[in-house]
């Protein structure tokens, strides 16, 4: 999956410089004039600093308002104008994060706030804050796009690290948020089909293929689950699809393969398994996948080496290793056949054991 | 080398011929069922904890059935395993579950016999395995439970007596499922237990690894969870059983998770051998090494785990002879999610996955089966496959996974090659049955030749399901009377040949799922009327030769 472009700037995205013209511009000349001679008022000074864009002086100035007058929401306005005018990322999310505390009726600083932390990656951060934003302005779309953005990103990070669990109802709620949302719904397809609840996953496939049939990589997901449910049929048309619109994504090589093999057309299984390994070298499912094509069409020596691959591309997998030394033993080789066997049995009583705790008892309780 | 070689060219021989099965008949007679359970009185519901939620394994693996003439009339009747719940099973002995035994009036109904026959069981029970112990003629009851496992002697008067202390069978593990034979072939039965969990029913698995599934919480295991190993018992001829299991090389030191077992002499070398099919670990296949010891040969026969080297859940097994080649191929039944496997026996001690190429491992994978036999359902010669199904975890209907808690059961027809037909939709209202099944088993309770099926269900009364035979087909069943062999001949190879169709059935106490089938062995002769020759190899060695026999009969055969 490409990555999105990152949260904000948002169309709606609070402008600071503009506003801050805005609010300069509002301000009359004999206002000026007197504020001019109440320049020891910080707030004054700085907001005439600004206007003649002294930021050194400004900043100290309005830092000074704030300090005298921390109940004044100008002085954090005008902060957050002259960040934003010099591009000061960091300085910008603080005096927002301050002034979101302080007014927290106030939207604009949700905006910024959110914002920046999506840029900076603090996802968890930003669907704070959008979701706190949304929960006052319910109808304003710009900030349940945002928190929408926010759920789908921080959905994402967990799904890559394979954290299918916490992933989910981030994306489902970037799902809900945005109904349309292609990456969304396809991203919860493959948490969805990673937790093995594949009829749900299906759906969100189906709904993304509604909305965009050439959406890259949705027809392999969808093929990928139909063929891990035994749909082989569906599982061939779907990666076949997807093979037509995105010929250069090896993984659905695999996937059309293995459906292929399980239907019992090993030669189509081949030709696809081949293609597969060629392109995804190191990919242990794949290589085994094709050792399996081969030894049923009795070519056993070309097995064998795919197995040994396998093998030494998963060490701790049992499989490869139990039908290597079947092979093996099958050809003559019993001694190394044994010595994988017992490899293969050691790992498997790894797999099934469980750490202390690692499952919890308890007395059943009366019903 | 040449031998190796010689191998391997007799697998790809077979694999590029497609593995043809037998003369086809075309177009195959599609047998019809009909459910009659509850016209025929099979009221008895096999309770296993709340039906809406199975919070623990133990609640949601369930039963089996056996099939016995108790009462020696010639017509079979049919035992219940009981179920239970963790309450009833914590507080001790009950009377609550007690199983259910029914005498076949011979007219489609049955009489729940139960209490008349003594037949109670004060345990949670799980398997029933149907067998003489004691070689007096008359059938007796091993039931496997949670809790200690019983052993009741038939009287012969219609009742039965608990004689498990004297016997010394009463293991009191959480038994799964029990076969027997005559493994040291001194006339009578020994006995086989497949252990699956070391229980506490006061400490539980409530959560953790290996307690989910599909993302949604369930009981806990097996994997996690303590194995417990397996028993054998070897007869010692005087009413008595000795614990062999260690000496034997069956108590399986490992704890792996048994949930069915089978007999069956794969390497036709005269005697019996023993399948243990274990619950994602790796299944056993015990050759008998004829000196009171076995050996398990699994992973190299090519029985152990699938084809592609994963351990499946190994819930029910058949080991009977698909092909008609005279040796006896494998059948087990696994998990949602997997296929069941298929494996062909190839002589020299291997077996053969054809799970792919017959056609069962390009099923949609959303069954989780159990019970299942070998039988030739449509009288034409070739034996079919039937297989039980149901989910264990009621979960899943609250879910909307399309994988229900209910499923229907499935039939497949052997019309002689592969792939297998599945006629589950055609095969008549008996097949479009949705419950949550477990074991299964195979008999012929109206005498009139077609095989027909008795279904545990969960939490359920069992389904009786009748089949109507196929017009045209013919048949013959042969009951096997022993001297010098054990007395009902279990363990023996039956062959009837017609024109130049050879078939073989060995006789079995035990198999399916935790279940017991009719122990005459049943062949459909398709348009045959005479059987040109009929034999019978007997555990002990000897032979009988019949010629000429006619079809369509219960014929007795003595040793």
């Amino acid at each position: 999956m490409g990555a999105r472009t990152q949260l904000g700037p948002n169309p709606i995205t609070w402008n600071w410089v503009t506003r801050l013209c805005r609010i300069l511009c509002l301000l009359p000349v004999p206002m000026l004039a007197f504020s001019q001679g109440l320049a020891a008022d910080p707030c004054q000074q700085g907001s005439q600093a600004l206007q003649q864009k002294n930021f050194v002086l400004a900043e100290t100035a309005l830092k000074r308002c704030l300090a005298a007058r921390p109940a004044e929401l100008r002085p954090y306005l005008e902060l957050c104008g002259l960040y934003q005018t010099q591009g000061r990322e960091g300085d910008l999310a603080g005096i927002a994060s301050e002034g979101l505390k302080r007014f927290p009726g106030e939207q604009r600083f949700y905006m910024t706030v959110g914002n920046h932390a999506g840029r900076a990656g603090q996802y968890e951060r930003a669907v704070q804050v959008f979701a706190e934003a949304h929960r006052r302005w319910p109808l304003q779309k710009g900030l349940q796009e945002s928190l929408a953005d926010a759920h789908l990103y921080l959905g994402l990070r967990f799904l890559d690290k394979a954290q299918n669990v916490e992933a989910e109802p981030h994306l489902q709620e970037a799902v809900r948020l945005a109904e349309r949302d292609i990456d969304a719904r396809l991203n919860l397809g493959r948490a969805l089909h990673n937790l093995n609840r594949s009829v749900e996953a299906i759906a969100q496939f189906d709904r993304v293929i509604a909305i965009a049939p050439k959406t890259p990589l949705v027809w392999f997901h969808r093929g990928m689950v139909r063929q891990a449910l035994g749909e082989l049929e569906g599982a061939v048309a779907d990666v076949s699809e997807e093979i037509r619109l995105n010929p250069g994504y090896p993984p659905s090589y695999l996937v059309r393969g293995r459906a292929y093999f399980t239907q019992a057309r090993f030669t189509e299984a081949l030709a696809d398994l081949d293609l597969a390994v060629k392109k995804m070298p190191e990919n242990g499912k794949a290589v085994f996948a094709r050792g399996r094509c081969l030894q049923q069409l009795q070519r056993l020596s070309e097995a064998e080496e795919d197995y040994r691959k396998a093998v030494s591309l998963e060490p701790d997998n049992p499989e490869p290793m139990n039908t290597l030394a079947r092979l093996l033993l099958l050809g003559g080789k019993r001694e190394e056949s044994e010595s994988l066997f017992q490899e293969a049995r050691r790992k498997s009583i790894e797999g099934r054991t469980v750490k202390a705790g690692e499952i919890q008892f308890a007395s059943p309780s009366q019903r | 080398m040449a031998g190796k070689i010689a191998l391997f060219l007799s697998l790809g021989v077979a694999l590029a011929s497609r593995l043809p099965l037998a003369t086809p008949d075309s177009p195959p007679a599609v047998p019809i069922f009909l459910d009659s359970g509850k016209r025929a009185g099979l009221n008895y519901v096999m309770r296993s904890g709340d039906p809406q939620e199975k919070r623990f394994l133990v609640e949601s693996v369930g039963g089996g059935l056996a099939v016995l003439d108790y009462n020696n009339d010639g017509w079979m009747d049919l035992y219940i395993v009981n179920g239970g719940t963790i309450e009833t099973a914590r507080a001790g002995p009950s009377s609550r579950f007690p199983g259910a035994l029914y005498r076949n009036n011979r007219d489609g109904t049955f009489t729940d016999v139960t209490q008349a026959a003594r037949v109670s069981n004060a345990y949670w029970g799980k398997g029933a395995l149907a067998f003489d112990f004691n070689n007096d003629g008359l059938t007796d009851l091993y039931l496997c439970n949670l809790g200690p496992n019983i052993l009741l002697r038939n009287n012969g008067d219609g009742t039965f007596s608990d004689v498990t202390k004297q016997a010394g069978v009463g293991d009191p593990r959480w038994s799964a499922a029990a076969a027997a034979a005559d493994y040291d072939k001194d006339g009578d039965m020994d006995l086989f237990v497949a252990n699956y969990l070391d229980v506490d029913l006061n400490r539980l698995p409530v959560s953790g690894k290996f307690c989910s599934y599909r993302g949604i919480p369930v009981a806990c295991g097996p994997r996690g969870l303590k194995g417990a190993g397996d028993s054998f018992y070897r007869n010692n001829g005087d009413g008595t059983f000795e614990d062999v299991s260690k000496a034997a090389g069956l108590d399986d030191p490992l704890g792996l998770y048994g949930l069915a077992c089978a007999w069956g002499d794969f390497d036709n070398d005269g005697d019996p051998d023993l399948y243990v099919a274990n619950d994602t670990t790796p299944s056993l296949l015990y050759r008998n090494n004829n000196d009171g010891t076995f050996t398990d040969v699994a992973l190299q026969a090519g029985a152990a785990v699938s084809e592609d080297g994963r351990e499946q859940a190994g819930m029910g097994v058949e080991f009977e002879d698909l092909n008609n080649d005279g040796r006896l191929d494998l059948f087990v039944t696994n998990f949602s999610d997997d296929s069941n496997t298929l494996r062909l026996n190839r002589g020299r001690s291997l077996f053969e996955d054809v799970t792919v190429v017959s056609g069962i491992g390009g099923e949609p994978l959303r069954d989780l089966a159990w019970g299942t036999g070998f039988c030739d359902f449509n009288n034409d010669g070739l034996k079919d496959i039937y297989v039980a199904n149901g989910h264990i975890y009621p979960e899943m209907d609250r879910y909307g996974l399309k994988i229900s808690y209910k499923q229907l059961n499935k039939l497949y027809l052997n019309a002689g090659r592969f792939p297998l037909l599945n006629i589950s939709r055609q095969a008549g209202p008996g097949l479009q049955i949705m419950k949550s099944s477990r074991g299964a088993v195979f008999a012929d309770f109206n005498n009139d030749g077609n095989v027909d099926i008795a279904v545990a269900e969960l939490d359920d009364t069992p389904s009786l399901l009748m089949n109507q035979g196929v017009t045209g087909h013919h048949w013959i069943e042969v009951d096997l009377v022993a001297a010098k062999s054990n007395r009902r001949g279990v363990g023996a190879r039956v062959s009837v040949k017609c024109g130049e169709l050879t078939q073989t059935r060995e006789t079995k106490a035990g198999g399916s799922f935790a279940s017991s089938n009719d122990p005459r062995a049943h062949f459909g002769l398709g348009k045959a009327t005479i059987i040109d020759e009929l034999t019978v190899q007997w555990p002990s060695g000897k032979a009988t030769e019949l010629r000429g026999v006619k079809s369509d009969q219960i014929l007795t055969v003595k040793e």
